[in-house]
């Protein structure tokens, strides 16, 4: 019996992750449209298939962040800016 | 022989005494002082023996204690030398050894400098880079409206979707 258990707790936790890993979080400062949420989807061909859950974030000056898992695409001004930060400290 | 006033017994015992007392100072007197004297001559060569001796044993001496000094001064000259290329040897090396550490001293210090000199440079950089960005996201806070916003995630898209056709090209 508590073999039994075990099986179908551990079956029930995969289709949890395969649904995490199908489900991709876009971060942005604010509500993204239909449109620009399509948009996306079209600029990051892995995105297609892939259910979107936009949240906002005020921390995020800018453009987006897409979140699959535990990758992160940042396309957001605060990237931009922490990149230029970065060249100013390695800067002779 | 008595004319003359000789007389023969007479004679005879003065011949006699001076015989006997001729015998008798040979004997007593004579004798006695002859051997004093060979005593006294002996001992006087003893002497005379022992004081030459006595002479040769003293200049043999003054030469051992003049060959002694030569031979001490000569050690101590010997000695002296050694002493002083010790000395500078030992002062030779202690200066070496004096150079050697101000060397180090000096490269440590330089050593320290430079990396006090990079630390203050890359903390000075890092400073001015979050000072800089700072003031950018001061600025950027005023200035981004929810429509500017909008207009820079079209950017974005439009950067992206031209970055894709070029890749998929």
């Amino acid at each position: 019996m508590k073999t039994d258990t075990n099986n179908i707790k551990k079956e029930e936790e995969d289709v949890i992750v395969y649904h995490i890993k199908d489900k991709v979080t876009i971060m942005s400062p604010y509500k993204l449209s239909e449109t620009e949420i399509k948009r996306i989807k079209e600029a990051v061909k892995i995105l297609s298939d892939k259910e979107i859950v936009n949240i906002i974030d005020p921390n995020i000056y800018s453009g987006f962040i897409v979140k699959i898992g535990s990758k992160l695409m940042d396309y957001t001004l605060n990237g931009a800016l922490q990149h230029l930060k970065q060249q100013i400290y390695e800067s002779n | 022989m008595e004319n003359l006033g000789i007389d023969y017994k007479m004679l005879i015992a003065q011949v006699v005494n001076f015989t006997i007392l001729f015998f008798l100072f040979r004997k007593f007197i004579a004798k006695p002082f002859i051997n004093f004297l060979q005593e006294e001559k002996k001992k006087e060569e003893s002497k005379e023996r022992i004081l030459g001796e006595l002479e040769n044993k003293h200049e043999r001496m003054l030469e051992e204690e003049k060959a002694w000094r030569k031979k001490i001064k000569q050690e101590h000259e010997k000695l002296f030398a050694q002493a002083k290329q010790t000395a500078e040897k030992t002062r030779e090396e202690l200066l070496r050894n004096a150079k050697q550490e101000a060397e180090e001293l000096v490269e440590k210090a330089k050593k320290q400098l430079e990396a006090e000199r990079d630390s203050f440079y890359k903390e000075s950089k890092n400073y001015i880079a979050t000072i800089s960005i700072s003031i950018i996201q001061k600025a950027l806070k005023r200035y981004l409206t929810e429509d500017v916003q909008k207009k820079l995630t079209d950017q974005v898209l439009t950067d992206l979707n031209k970055d894709r056709k070029l890749y998929e090209n």
